[in-house]
C-alpha cells in the first residue's frame, strides 16, 4: 500500500513522464486487445455458437487411389456419405450438416415494395441443436419436412421485420424467393456475421439445395456438405474420432468390394474441435496448427515488446535521476530486492492505468470502426464474403477472460519494461549513486 | 585528412565525429532507443516488404485492359424452374443476348461482352492450365486460361490489342480461327517458344491425363487476369458453338464510351436495371464499376485484409518508434538545456541547435537501420524477399522487384526514408522545446 501511495505521489510530481508512459501503454494494450478480442470472438462461446468447446468440424478430406495414382481433394461430403457414415454415428449428441457454399438469394418484401439480398444456409434439423438459436416464435423444420422436400424455412428476426414488418406471428406466412414460395416455420434471433459457421438470415432444409446435392461418381463420398458434431465430453470426442476412423476403414472395404476402386479416405486430422479449426491456415493441412498458434503468440509478444523498449528507455532515464534517492535508501539499509520491488510496483500502477485506458480505447475502436477492424483482423473466406456491418453483442466485448488477458498483457509489459533498467541502475554502489550528478 | 575535410566543409553541428561523441556521451539512454530502432527496422522489413510489393503490383503494373472504362452487370433469374427445352432450344441464350442488346443500346455504352461462366478478368472463370510446346514432354508450365464465347465482342470490350497474326480485335472476338486454336499473350509466346511471333505454332495443353494440341492463331498484348499478380502467362480459347451447352451463369461486361464515368453510370442506372433490363426470366440484378469488381476479388482472396494487416502493423511499430524518440529526447531536455544554452550564448542560432539534435537522431536511426537491415538480409539470403502473389511466373521478369539486389536496395531506401522521417518528427517535438528556452534561463538552471 505504501508503495502504491508512493507511486501516485511520483505520478503527480512527474506529470510529463506519467503522461507519456500511460499513452505508450494505452496504445500498446489497445492494439493487442483489439487483436485479442478478434481471436476471442472466433474462439469463445458466443451466441448462437455457445457450444464451441464441444463442437467439432469436418469438411475437408483427401481420397487416394494407389492403383489409379490419383488424389481427389474434397471440400465437402455427399448425401451418400451422410447416409452411410455421418447419420450412423453413435458417439455424438447431434450432427449438423451444412451446404459448404455460403450463398445469397433475393427476398421480396410482403408488400412487394423492394427486395433484399440475404445469406442462406441449407442444413438439417440438428443444426438447431448444435447451435443454440433463440426462437422468437415457431420451431425448426423437422426431418419429415426434409425428407418430403417441403418448402419451409427458418428466418432471422431482422429478415422477418424487413419482409413482414414484425418478427412475431409470422409462422405460417409465405416468402417468395426466386419465384418459389416458402412457408416460415420459425423465427430466430439473428446471429452476428462474425459467427460465420452459423450465420445466415434464412435456413432451408438441405434437401432443397440441388447444387450441393451431388455424389461424386468416383469416390462417392465427395459432395457439397460440411459436418458439425456436438459431443458431450472429451471422452466422447475421442470415441467419435475412433468411430470415424473405423468408418474410413469400412469405406475402403466397401469401395473395393463394390468395384469402385481401391479408394482410401484420408481424413486429414479431422474432425477438429472449434478452436483448433480456427487456427488452421490451409484446410488441407492441419498439421501445422501449433506453428500457427506459436506465430500468433510471437506476434502478440512482439506487439508488447516494442512499446516495452520505449518504456525501458524512459524508466532507465528516470532511474538515473533517482540514483541519489536510491543511494540514500540503500545507505539506510534498504535491500536491493525491496527497491526493485518498489520500482516494479510503481510501474505496475502506471501500466495498469494505461492498460485500463487501452482497454476502453480498444472497445471504442472496435465499436466505431468494426467494419474495418473485422475486415482486417478477422480473416476467413466465409467472413470475407459477408459485407454487412458485423453486429456486436456485450458478451463479445465484456468478458472476464478478456479482462484477465488485458491485465496479463499489462503485467508482461511491466515486467519487460521495468525489470532490466531498474536492476541495472540499482547495481551501482551507494557512494557512486550519491555522487552521481543529475 | 578526413577530419580536416569534415571540419572545413561540413557545418559544425552536422560534423559526424561530433555527433557520434554526443551519442556516445548519452549511450546509456540511447541504447534503448537504438535497440528499438534495430527491432523496428527488422520488423518493418518483414511487414513493409510484402506491402510494398503488393502496392507496386497493384498500382504500377498495367492491367493490359481498359478497366477504368468497364462495368459489370450481374444477371439473375426470376424463376428457378424453366420451360422444357429452355436451354437446348437456345431460348436461354437468346434472352441473355436480348438483355445485352438493351445495354448496348444505351448512349453511354460503347460495347457489351457476355462473359459466360464468369470468364472475365478477376472473375471466378479464370482457370489454370498446364501448357507446353507440343512434342516437348518436359517443359510444362502453369498458365491462366480464359474462355470466351464467339461473337460476344470479348477483345473489343476489354480493349485487348492484337500484336501478331493479322487479325483485328473484331476478328479475334468472332473466333475466326476455329475452336482448336488459341490466342496467346506476348509473355506466353516468349515463355514457350522464345519469340513473340508464334502464329501457327502448336501449343500443348494438359487436361487430366490427356494432352491436347492448340494452334496459336494470334498474339495479343500482355494482360493480367488477376490484378494482384504481377506477371501472368495467359491464353484465350473460344468456346464451342453448341448453344445447348451454354450456361445461364453469365455476366455482362459493359465498355463505356470515352468520358463516361463508371461511378456515375452505376449510380444512374442501378435503381433502374432490375425493372428495365430484363428478357424472359433473366433480369439484371446489379451493376458495379470494374474497380469495385477488382477490389471485391482482392477482398475475397484475403489480399486486402493481409495488406491492411501489414500496414497496421507497420504503423504500430513506427508510431512506437516516434514515441520512443520523443520520450528519449524529452528526458534529455533538462540535461542538455545547458549545453544548448552555451551554444546559443556563443552565437548558434535555434536552427543550428535543432540541426544538431536532429543529426544525432538521424545518425542513431541510420545505425539502427543498418543493423536491422543486415539482420534481415541474413534471414532473406535463404528465404528470399517477397515476390508477391504469382501463380504463373514467366521466369523472364526483369523489373527492379524481381532482381534481388535492386529489390533489397530499393525497399531499403523506402524504409530508411520512412524511418528517418518518423525519427525527425519524433525529435523535433522535444527539440523545439529545448531550443526555445533562453540561454540565460538554461544556464541558470544548469546543474
Amino acid at each position: 500500500m505504501q508503495q502504491i501511495k508512493q507511486a501516485f505521489a511520483m505520478m503527480r510530481e512527474e506529470r510529463s513522464f506519467t503522461a507519456i508512459c500511460i499513452t505508450v501503454t494505452a496504445i500498446a494494450i489497445a492494439f493487442t486487445m483489439v487483436m485479442a478480442t478478434c481471436y476471442y470472438i472466433q474462439i469463445a462461446p458466443v451466441y448462437p455458437e455457445v457450444n464451441r468447446a464441444r463442437t467439432l468440424y469436418m469438411g475437408y478430406s483427401d481420397f487416394y487411389s494407389e492403383k489409379q495414382n490419383r488424389v481427389v481433394h474434397a471440400t465437402g461430403f455427399s448425401p451418400k456419405a451422410i447416409e452411410r457414415c455421418f447419420s450412423q454415428l453413435e458417439n455424438v449428441e447431434a450432427v449438423a450438416w451444412v451446404s459448404n457454399i455460403a450463398s445469397q438469394c433475393y427476398i421480396m418484401r410482403e408488400d412487394m415494395r423492394g427486395e433484399k439480398l440475404v445469406w442462406r444456409k441449407y442444413t438439417n434439423p440438428d443444426f438447431f441443436k448444435v447451435y443454440q438459436f433463440d426462437f422468437v416464435c415457431g420451431k425448426p423444420f423437422t426431418q419429415v419436412d426434409v425428407d418430403s422436400r417441403i418448402c419451409t424455412a427458418v428466418i432471422s428476426d431482422g429478415l422477418a421485420r424487413y419482409v413482414f414488418g414484425t418478427d412475431h406471428d409470422v409462422v405460417g406466412k409465405m416468402l417468395a424467393i426466386d419465384g418459389i414460395s416458402y412457408r416460415v416455420c420459425g423465427v430466430v434471433r439473428e446471429a452476428s456475421t462474425l459467427t460465420e459457421r452459423s450465420y445466415a438470415q434464412i435456413y432451408f432444409p438441405y434437401s432443397l439445395d440441388r447444387p450441393s446435392f451431388w455424389d461424386d461418381e468416383d469416390v462417392l463420398y465427395r459432395g457439397g456438405f460440411r459436418m458439425a458434431f456436438l459431443v458431450n465430453s472429451a471422452e466422447q470426442e475421442a470415441a467419435l474420432c475412433e468411430e470415424l476412423a473405423e468408418h474410413a476403414r469400412q469405406y475402403h472395404v466397401y469401395m473395393e468390394s463394390s468395384g469402385h476402386g481401391d479408394w482410401v479416405w484420408n481424413q486429414l486430422g479431422y474432425p477438429l474441435i472449434h478452436w483448433k479449426s480456427t487456427f488452421v491456415s490451409y484446410p488441407f493441412e492441419t498439421g501445422g496448427l501449433y506453428h500457427v498458434i506459436f506465430n500468433a503468440f510471437t506476434l502478440f509478444l512482439l506487439y508488447l515488446f516494442v512499446p516495452a523498449l520505449n518504456l525501458s528507455g524512459m524508466i532507465s532515464g528516470r532511474m538515473n535521476m533517482r540514483l541519489a534517492e536510491m543511494g540514500i535508501r540503500k545507505a539506510f539499509g534498504a535491500r536491493q530486492g525491496t527497491l526493485l520491488k518498489q520500482v516494479v510496483t510503481e510501474n505496475l500502477v502506471l501500466t495498469t492505468i494505461g492498460g485500463c485506458m487501452g482497454l476502453l480505447l480498444s472497445w471504442m475502436f472496435i465499436v466505431l470502426f468494426r467494419g474495418w477492424v473485422f475486415s482486417v483482423f478477422f480473416d476467413s473466406y466465409d467472413s470475407r464474403r459477408m459485407v454487412e456491418l458485423p453486429n456486436l453483442s456485450a458478451e463479445m466485448l465484456f468478458s472476464p477472460l478478456l479482462f484477465i488477458v488485458a491485465f496479463l498483457f499489462c503485467a508482461i509489459l511491466n515486467v519487460m519494461a521495468a525489470l532490466i533498467p531498474a536492476w541495472l541502475s540499482l547495481r551501482k554502489p551507494i557512494v557512486a549513486s550519491m555522487n552521481e550528478r543529475r | 585528412m578526413i577530419i580536416k575535410f569534415m571540419s572545413e566543409y561540413i557545418p559544425f553541428q552536422m560534423n559526424p565525429g561530433l555527433i557520434w561523441k554526443g551519442i556516445w556521451a548519452r549511450r546509456y539512454q540511447n541504447i534503448w532507443l537504438l535497440a528499438e530502432l534495430v527491432i523496428v527496422a527488422y520488423c518493418s522489413w518483414s511487414v513493409l516488404d510484402p506491402a510494398i510489393v503488393f502496392f507496386h503490383d497493384k498500382h504500377f503494373v498495367p492491367l493490359g485492359y481498359d478497366a477504368d472504362r468497364l462495368c459489370l452487370v450481374d444477371l439473375g433469374t426470376k424463376d428457378s424452374e424453366f420451360p422444357e427445352n429452355y436451354y437446348a432450344s437456345g431460348q436461354m441464350w437468346g434472352d441473355i443476348v436480348r438483355v445485352a442488346d438493351k445495354f448496348r443500346a444505351l448512349e453511354e455504352v460503347e460495347n457489351v461482352c457476355i462473359a459466360e461462366g464468369r470468364s472475365y478478368f478477376n472473375g471466378e472463370g479464370v482457370a489454370d492450365y498446364n501448357v507446353g510446346v507440343y512434342g516437348d514432354t518436359q517443359d510444362f508450365q502453369n498458365v491462366h486460361g480464359l474462355n470466351f464465347t464467339r461473337g460476344t465482342h470479348f477483345f473489343e470490350t476489354f480493349g485487348i490489342h492484337p500484336v501478331y497474326g493479322g487479325l483485328s480485335q473484331e476478328d479475334l472476338s468472332k473466333g475466326r480461327f476455329g475452336a482448336d486454336a488459341v490466342v496467346v499473350t506476348r509473355s506466353l509466346a516468349v515463355s514457350l517458344f522464345g519469340t513473340e511471333d508464334v502464329v501457327g505454332k502448336i501449343m500443348a495443353v494438359r487436361l487430366g491425363d490427356d494432352t491436347l494440341s492448340a494452334r496459336v492463331a494470334g498474339v495479343v498484348e500482355n494482360v493480367r487476369p488477376f490484378s494482384f499478380e504481377r506477371y501472368s502467362n495467359v491464353f484465350f480459347r473460344v468456346l464451342p458453338d453448341d448453344i445447348s451447352g451454354r450456361t445461364s451463369d453469365a455476366k455482362l461486361v459493359l465498355r463505356l464510351k470515352d468520358g463516361v464515368e463508371p461511378s456515375k453510370f452505376v449510380s444512374d442506372y442501378r435503381p433502374r436495371i432490375y425493372t428495365e433490363f430484363g428478357s424472359g426470366p433473366f433480369v439484371a440484378r446489379s451493376v458495379n464499376s470494374y474497380s469495385f469488381v477488382i477490389d471485391e476479388c482482392e477482398r475475397l482472396m484475403g489480399l486486402s485484409s493481409s495488406y491492411h494487416q501489414l500496414l497496421v502493423a507497420a504503423a504500430f511499430f513506427l508510431f512506437n518508434l516516434c514515441v520512443g524518440v520523443i520520450s528519449t529526447f524529452w528526458l534529455q531536455t533538462r540535461g542538455r538545456a545547458g549545453e544548448i544554452g552555451i551554444m546559443r550564448a556563443f552565437g548558434a542560432t535555434k536552427v543550428r541547435a535543432l540541426l544538431m539534435l536532429v543529426s544525432e537522431a538521424v545518425m542513431l536511426a541510420t545505425i539502427g537501420f543498418v543493423i536491422g537491415s543486415f539482420a534481415y538480409l541474413q534471414f532473406t539470403v535463404d528465404t528470399g524477399l517477397s515476390v508477391g502473389y504469382n501463380f504463373t511466373r514467366t521466369g523472364h521478369e526483369t523489373d527492379w522487384l524481381s532482381v534481388y539486389h535492386t529489390h533489397f536496395l530499393g525497399v531499403a531506401a523506402i524504409l530508411y526514408s520512412i524511418i528517418v522521417v518518423v525519427v525527425c518528427i519524433g525529435v523535433l517535438i522535444p527539440a523545439c522545446h529545448m531550443v526555445n528556452v533562453s540561454p540565460v534561463d538554461s544556464l541558470r538552471n544548469k546543474d
